[in-house]
């Protein structure tokens, strides 16, 4: 019978802690979208825009390049972290141990350096590089077939150093990297190399998390085969990945009404990367104190319009998320009123019963409110009006039981809550009566009169109620006190004359 | 009438109206505190027991119908004694009824030795009655206020639904609170008194707690007496009676059925938005078509390879060790079969593979028809 409790978490630490880790090979981020411009006319394509491991100093044209010597490399492959910044191009791992030149005089039999994969020689290795490459393999018997081809230049990356994210980025940041999946849906396998490399994961440590960290699949090339049948069913299977390092956050998730639909075959559904993106996750909280990161409220907002499109739209239209896009701290997004990673089903009796709660976490909290001179009488007001007082009855009650009382945003609307006091909004004594017959449709001019607008009754306002109250306040303690009065002295005096008596 | 010892006090009329009052008014009561109360546990725990609050709200409505058809009943009853009987009005308040509460509470002090001398009904017993009397007005017009809220504001000020609210509220309590003093002490603690069970109180009690009742009795002189009120005959009393019950009856059918929409209201409007509406689906990989005359490795055939082929298949360290970045290395081949048979399209790696459909970049059909004829025409530079 005690009032359920519900906690309705903010973007607090550990919830952002919890940004996913997918990775999709598919590319969930952001593509260069200029290159799908075809330029009519013209047999020219736009040159690729993401920075690469092949780009060449002066970006021209690949094809007008020598591509028989390479000109400058970096001494090894997975000991290079981050280019400096006066490096056009990036480090690779492709590039030609042989051939190094000043920076580090890295011998190119020592590749047993720390820190660097540990692979047999590849199909990755030039013809240069391939004599004094350890465990140097017999260069190929041209006129292979293609299976013998394949099957011969197995490359695996296997021991405790797998290759880099520059490494799979070699390949995977070409914008026309594409898969075929059984569903016939061709999706694009490419990445946004410069996207991950300011993403949480590209950013940690030196050189940013390894993308086979992730996709642990991808441990050979040619790549296993993808069993996933969909794009879809590929972006949910790479959640799993995620709980690997989020086990925290992915725990969270149990009770999330998006798993809930998932589960009931719902593939819409939301899962990590639906949200934080596969390669692009953007942090969200500080990393030493765990706290939001201002600009992370209006950020996980939009996440939550990636697929609520509609009701972001009428949020950012709202008082409340206005607020948030300008930055405001206090002003909640999304999560702070559904919660993160445990987000109740909006559309039970049960959220809908508990959302004053939600409203008043804020407009309850004095210190808030001030700030914007809101009232805090607004949800003891509520509570303390027939509807309110149903309210919390119900709570009490009966918690999943459809009711037909208004709650907080029945009458102020929920995303596109407008302040008190624009014109247009519904608390306005002129709108009142409209946002009365909503429910009430045989409502009148008098009838909005009876709800005293969150504000307690006083002889100002409400003159009836309160000398009502004042009549009641004195009158009883009087009347009862009269009456308990007499019975005392009823019972002194009979006791006296039982006493005569004896 | 007086059987030795015992006087009759409460006739089974008497009697049954105090108890559907009792019934009525503990159950108003409960369910009315409870709602007062709402936040509290007990009153939890009862809303909880007794079905919800709707379940709640139908039984104090049930038992206020109850108890004004009680007060119905019992107005009629007063008016049958008065004007067809042509009882007195024992009950009606007098100056002598504050005369003996004063002297009551002077003897109660001490100040006094002789307590009050009353009749049929005390002081105690008229203050108890007309404060239910009043209490039962207050409520059941606050009440229906509250019960029909959008009538009531199609008339008075909608501030008066608040106010009848907290009148309402107010009254309760009070009532409450003077029942279990008042009358819990005088009946029930200071002695019980069983005349409402058995309808007779014993002589000894008649004499303390209404001498002058008792003495009328003696004397014969019961509590008739002859008003100066038009006698009707009980005829027409009964005919106009059923009429003004009538009317009442319906006047509470209408008060209970007056209007829905405070009590059953449309349902709250859903919000008219789309729940699920994703701004974009899983990107698409990018088509860039090449679709000029393309006749030789300069006239684009080169272009095209180097922008679709080159990335892997360049480079440094060229996948597979087939370099298309240049039109030297490109005839040279790779690893496997040779890239580019010139003059022979169906035996060039490049065509094969590109056919095989899986290739991680896929050309578009009339570039692999374009590549196809270069090939065939002899792989110009």
């Amino acid at each position: 019978m005690l009032p359920k409790s519900r906690t309705r978490n903010g973007l607090s630490a550990q919830r952002m802690l919890g940004i996913g880790l997918i990775l999709l090979g598919c590319g969930l981020g952001l593509l260069p979208r200029a290159l799908a411009q075809e330029q009519p006319g013209t047999d020219v394509t736009p040159a690729p825009r993401i920075t690469s491991v092949f780009d060449r100093p002066a970006q021209a044209q690949p094809a007008a390049q020598p591509t028989t010597a390479p000109s400058a490399t970096e001494p090894s492959d997975a000991a290079s972290a981050s280019p400096a910044p006066q490096v056009t191009r990036y480090t690779s791992i492709f590039d030609n141990p042989a051939a190094t030149s000043a920076p580090a005089q890295v011998p190119a039999a020592s590749t047993a350096v720390p820190g660097q994969p540990t692979r047999v020689p590849s199909i990755f290795d030039t013809q240069a590089t391939q004599a004094p490459a350890p465990g140097g393999q017999a260069a190929p018997t041209p006129y292979q077939s293609l299976l013998d081809a394949v099957q011969a230049d197995v490359i695996r990356f296997e021991g405790e150093e797998p290759p880099d994210a520059e490494y799979c980025l070699g390949c995977h940041e070409s914008p026309y990297l594409q898969m075929t999946l059984a569903s016939g849906e061709v999706i694009s396998v490419t990445v946004d190399g410069e996207a991950y490399r300011e993403s949480v994961h590209g950013q940690h440590g030196t050189e940013g998390y390894k993308c086979i960290r992730c996709h642990t699949d991808m441990n050979e090339y040619p790549h296993e085969e993808v069993t996933a049948q969909t794009a879809r069913e590929l972006t949910i299977d790479f959640s799993n990945s995620c709980a690997r390092c989020h086990p925290a956050s992915f725990d969270e998730t149990a009770d999330d009404t998006h798993v809930a639909l998932m589960a009931n075959g719902n593939t819409n559904a939301a899962v990590c990367a639906d949200c934080h993106s596969g390669h692009e996750v953007e942090r969200l909280t500080d990393p030493l104190t765990g706290v939001s990161l201002p600009e992370s409220a209006a950020a996980s907002a939009s996440m939550c319009g990636q697929c609520h499109s509609e009701i972001y739209n009428q949020y950012t239209t709202g008082v409340h998320g206005s607020a948030v896009l300008e930055g405001n701290p206090d002003a909640p997004a999304c999560a702070d009123c559904h919660g993160v990673h445990s987000t109740e089903g909006p559309s039970t009796a049960s959220f809908r019963l508990f959302s004053p709660q939600i409203c008043a976490k804020c407009h309850a909290d004095e210190t808030m409110m001030a700030e914007y001179d809101i009232s805090t009488n607004v949800f003891d007001t509520y509570v303390a009006d027939f509807h309110g007082t149903t309210v919390a009855i119900f709570q009490n009650t009966a918690p999943d039981q459809p009711f037909n009382v208004p709650v907080c945003v029945d009458c102020h609307g929920a995303h596109n809550t407008i302040g008190a006091s624009n014109a247009s909004s519904p608390g306005m004594k002129e709108n009142l009566l409209t946002v009365c017959q909503r429910c009430h449709p045989d409502a009148t001019t008098n009838f909005p009169d009876a709800w005293m607008s969150h504000y307690p009754p006083n002889f100002q306002r409400t003159p009836l109620v309160a000398l009502a109250n004042l009549a009641y306040t004195v009158a009883i303690p009087a009347v009862v006190g009269g009456l308990g009065l007499f019975v005392v002295t009823d019972i002194r005096r009979r006791r006296t004359n039982g006493r005569k008596d004896q | 009438m007086a059987v030795r010892g015992r006087y009759l006090r409460f006739p089974i009329s008497y009697r049954i109206e105090h108890w559907v009052m009792v019934a009525s008014f503990v159950t108003l009561a409960i369910t009315g505190l409870a709602q007062k109360f709402a936040q509290t546990g007990i009153a939890i725990w009862l809303i909880g027991g007794l079905g919800g609050i709707e379940t709640v709200r139908v039984i104090h409505r049930v038992a206020a119908i109850v108890l004004i058809l009680e007060a119905v009943y019992h107005i009629g009853a007063i008016g049958y004694k008065l004007l067809v009987r042509r009882y007195g009005l024992d009950l009606m308040l007098t100056p002598q009824d504050l005369r003996n509460a004063l002297q009551a509470f002077q003897y109660n002090m001490g100040w006094r030795e002789d307590p009050p001398q009353q009749g049929r009904y005390t002081f105690e017993e008229k203050f108890e009655y007309f404060a239910i009397v009043w209490g039962t007005i207050v409520m059941a017009a606050t009440g229906f206020i509250l019960w029909n809220p959008i009538a009531a504001t199609s008339t008075l000020p909608g501030e008066f639904v608040p106010a009848a609210k907290s009148v309402h509220s107010g009254e309760a309590l009070l009532a409450v609170l003077a029942i279990i003093v008042w009358h819990m002490y005088h009946v029930h603690f200071r002695r019980f008194n069983r005349s409402m069970f058995t309808g007779y109180l014993p002589a000894d009690v008649m004499e303390e707690e209404h001498p002058l009742e008792l003495a009328e009795r003696e004397h014969r002189a019961a509590s008739e007496t002859h008003r100066e009120l038009p006698h009707v005959s009980a005829r027409t009393y009964l005919g106009v009676y059923a009429v003004i019950t009538v009317v009442v009856i319906a006047g509470l059918y209408a008060m209970a059925t007056f209007e829905r929409t405070a009590i059953e209201t449309v349902p709250p409007s859903e919000e008219s938005v789309t729940i699920y509406s994703p701004l974009h689906v899983d990107p698409q990989p990018i088509v860039v078509s090449f679709n000029g005359s393309m006749t030789s490795w300069d006239d684009g055939i080169g272009e095209l390879l180097g922008v679709k082929c080159s990335f892997c298949h360049g480079g440094s360290t060229p996948l597979s060790k087939l370099n298309l970045s240049s039109y030297d290395t490109a005839l040279l081949g790779g690893s496997s079969v040779p890239a580019i048979v010139p003059n022979d399209p169906e035996n060039s790696g490049l065509i094969i593979e590109q056919e095989a459909g899986d290739h991680p970049v896929t050309l578009s059909a009339a570039e692999l028809e374009t590549l196809s004829a270069w090939i065939a025409s002899g792989a110009p530079r």
